[in-house]
């Protein structure tokens, strides 16, 4: 059976985490940053499938539900943080996140 | 040997923590006071049964979790720290504060997301593989997010708690991108067989998995340049959860550096303390000067902690049988010292609702004894002997010179007398200014009084009797020799 | 060689869906206009427009409904070796499952579920 190359997956992996870390530097919304964080995490995840399959060991899929499992509790607190941020600022702007200086 | 007992202090304390949250569905408001008290003293019965815990080696679950004497002695710093948290955090849930601050309620969830971070931390220095490790890091840090936006009504507090999120969710993808690449070169999860795997790896593939983890611990570690959080967070986040932070997060920090450091990379950690050396150098100088012009105590306090954390890498550098025991001691003086001060720091803003180091002044006449242990508190951070901190400090920089890097330490004494001035800014407030005579007297609290002399008198002796350091020594020996 | 059955497959799926289509086209009586244009919401007739704020109510159910979305990806792999993990297994996954009731239970009496 062909089987996709390691080098392929861990390629996607790193394209996906440089987009997600991209998009957290450049992007000013809340909502697109945690996306961004997002994809970082997910990239990672898949890096784990990519390894886990190479030494067709279990131990990859296993930390690929645990990310996951991590990342939806992340978002939850998250997006409970936003929907605060929202109601104090009017806006999704990190810019306006600097009430505090020094 | 497969022993259940060697977890017992984590079950208790995730025992403790169930019974806070099913007993807060039965409370009525009034009630909920006691849960504070269960809190702590299924957090006292955890630091007794640790304490007694006999032999302090042993593995379960096929070796994932295991106990050895270094991480006895984090448990230990570790439940300290959030007992003392949990009695700091009274006054303020339970509204005996006098300046009530709006939005601090949920007593239930309060003090189980607060044990639950605990037990995270607990589980963090005992992992034996990536998973388990990844996991643990996660639920000591992100209970940590939610306690820093815990004033539902304060912008600031949920600017803190969104900054934190954001920023530990950055590291945490690094350092589980960093643990994909090194799963993938060794073939295995298992902490000590990856450490085998790459002993003499030099591919780029490594060393870009060696820069994303240690970014992470970096940033779990407060050291700059991964540091910005660290201000805004302390400064927004309720007080007592600020004490917590500063001790609970550096300590669980650390853990996770010697995980990083010790177990996984403990082969490599001699060719890189020119590195090591330059961020340690970096990390205290901008912390401590950054300090110097700060007006707010809780941000004041955050970048005190950081420069803290740059004497804390001093120990990474050298003879790891000596830099490990100078670390934990120094942990242990460092956790006693800062909760000493912010005891004192939650007090203050219950009593007057203020947070500027201009607010102190007067204080030595007003409540000279509170004044009196947080001048020791601060001086102890500052490291004057015969405290503590001295002792601790002179540990670290004795293997800073003893590693050759002879510059470092000139560095490290300059820094520490900087940070002499800018602690003695708060002091002379205290002492020297007038108090304002408009103001009410801030009058003292039980709770957090008892606390504070505790404390005071910990800081004071700790650095006299050599029996605790002689212990973090033999236990440093024989956890060296397991790691072999 | 082995893509030829995916190939396959995909050209089967296409063809259900296509015959299914002009089957329709063919046989069903051709009666456009009135209610039939508007889009289909359960049987409701829609109110405005698609786009428009959803309360934020709903994020508390998203979230429990998250919870317990992650909880069925994580027995999944308890469920393949259900038969080698024996009794200890099913233990341990009871504990897991109700260590995530109780926060349910706890959601529940702080009135998380209510309608406000």
């Amino acid at each position: 059976m062909a089987v996709i190359p390691v080098e392929h997956g861990l390629m996607l992996a790193t394209v996906l985490f440089s987009i997600g870390l991209l998009g957290l530097l450049v992007r000013r919304n809340i909502l697109y940053m945690l996306m961004s964080v997002e994809i970082m995490l997910n990239a990672a995840g898949l890096a784990f499938i990519v390894a886990g399959a190479r030494w067709s060991q279990p131990d990859g899929q296993i930390m690929f539900m645990i990310i996951l499992t991590m990342a939806a509790a992340e978002v939850a607190v998250a997006l409970a943080l936003v929907l605060r941020f929202y109601r104090q600022f009017q806006t999704l702007d990190t810019d306006a996140a600097n009430t505090m200086r020094g | 040997m497969t022993t259940m007992n060697i977890a017992y202090p984590e079950i208790i304390v995730i025992a403790t923590a169930f019974i806070v949250l099913v007993a807060d569905l039965f409370m009525t408001e009034r009630s909920r006071a006691a849960l504070a008290p269960i809190a702590a003293l299924g957090l006292l019965v955890g630091i007794a049964v640790t304490a007694t815990l006999t032999p302090v080696t042993g593995e379960l679950l096929g070796g994932r979790f295991a106990m050895d004497p270094v991480a006895w002695w984090f448990k230990i710093v570790f439940m300290l720290a959030s007992l003392v948290a949990v009695i700091m955090s009274m006054d303020t849930l339970d509204g005996r504060a006098r300046v009530r601050p709006r939005g601090m309620g949920f007593r239930g969830e309060y003090y189980w997301i607060m044990l639950s971070s605990v037990v995270g931390m607990m589980l963090l220095i005992s992992a034996r593989d990536l998973v388990t490790l990844f996991v643990s890091l996660e639920i000591a840090t992100l209970p940590l997010m939610v306690l820093a936006a815990w004033r539902r009504d304060d912008a600031k507090s949920g600017e803190a708690g969104l900054k934190y999120v954001i920023l530990g969710a950055l590291a945490s993808a690094f350092i589980v991108y960093g643990f994909s690449i090194l799963y993938g070169l060794a073939r295995s999860a298992d902490l000590n067989e990856i450490a085998r795997a790459v002993a003499t790896e030099k591919s780029p593939a490594f060393l870009l998995a060696v820069a994303l983890v240690l970014a992470g611990t970096g940033f779990k570690l407060t050291m700059v340049p991964f540091h910005m959080w660290a201000a805004d967070v302390y400064q927004g986040a309720p007080t007592p959860v600020t004490a917590y932070l500063s001790v609970a997060s550096k300590a669980a920090g650390l853990a996770f550096a010697f995980q990083i450091l010790f177990r996984l990379f403990g082969d490599m950690l001699p060719q890189w303390g020119a590195l090591i050396a330059l961020f340690a150098a970096i990390t205290m100088t901008l912390g401590n000067v950054v300090a110097i012009v700060q007006h707010n105590i809780k941000r004041f306090m955050a970048f005190s902690a950081i420069s803290q954390a740059g004497y804390f890498l001093l120990g990474f550098l050298g003879d790891a049988s000596e830099g490990v025991p100078a670390m934990i001691f120094y942990l242990l003086v460092y956790v006693v010292s800062n909760l000493a001060v912010f005891a004192c720091i939650v007090w203050f803003a219950n009593e007057t609702g203020k947070e500027q180091i201009e607010d102190y002044r007067g204080l030595s006449l007003t409540n000279p004894l509170t004044a009196l242990c947080m001048m020791i508190g601060l001086f102890s951070l500052a490291g004057i002997p015969p405290l503590s901190g001295f002792v601790g400090k002179f540990f670290l920089f004795s293997i800073a010179s003893k590693a050759g890097c002879h510059w470092l330490v000139a560095v490290a004494a300059v820094n520490s007398t900087i940070s002499l001035y800018y602690y003695l800014r708060v002091v002379r407030q205290m002492y020297i200014e007038p108090a304002d005579k408009e103001a009410q007297p801030p009058s003292p609290s039980t709770s957090i009084s008892i606390t504070v002399a505790i404390l005071t008198i910990v800081v004071s002796i700790l650095g006299i009797v050599p029996t605790i350091y002689q212990h973090i020594h033999a236990a440093t020996i024989t956890w060296l020799a397991s790691l072999q | 060689m082995e893509y030829l059955f995916v190939l396959a497959m995909v050209g089967l799926a296409a063809s259900m869906v296509a015959g299914g289509l002009i089957v329709a086209r063919l046989v069903a009586p051709h009666k456009p206009g009135g209610l039939k244009d508007i889009p289909y919401e359960c049987g409701e007739q829609p109110i405005g427009q698609a786009w428009i704020q959803f309360n934020v109510g709903y994020y508390l159910f998203g979230l429990l409904f998250l919870v317990f979305d992650v909880e069925a990806a994580l027995m999944y792999p308890w469920a393949v070796v259900f038969r080698s993990v024996g009794l200890a297994g099913l233990i341990e996954m009871a504990i897991f499952v109700l260590v995530l009731i109780i926060g349910l239970v706890y959601a529940w009496r702080k009135g998380v579920l209510e309608w406000v």
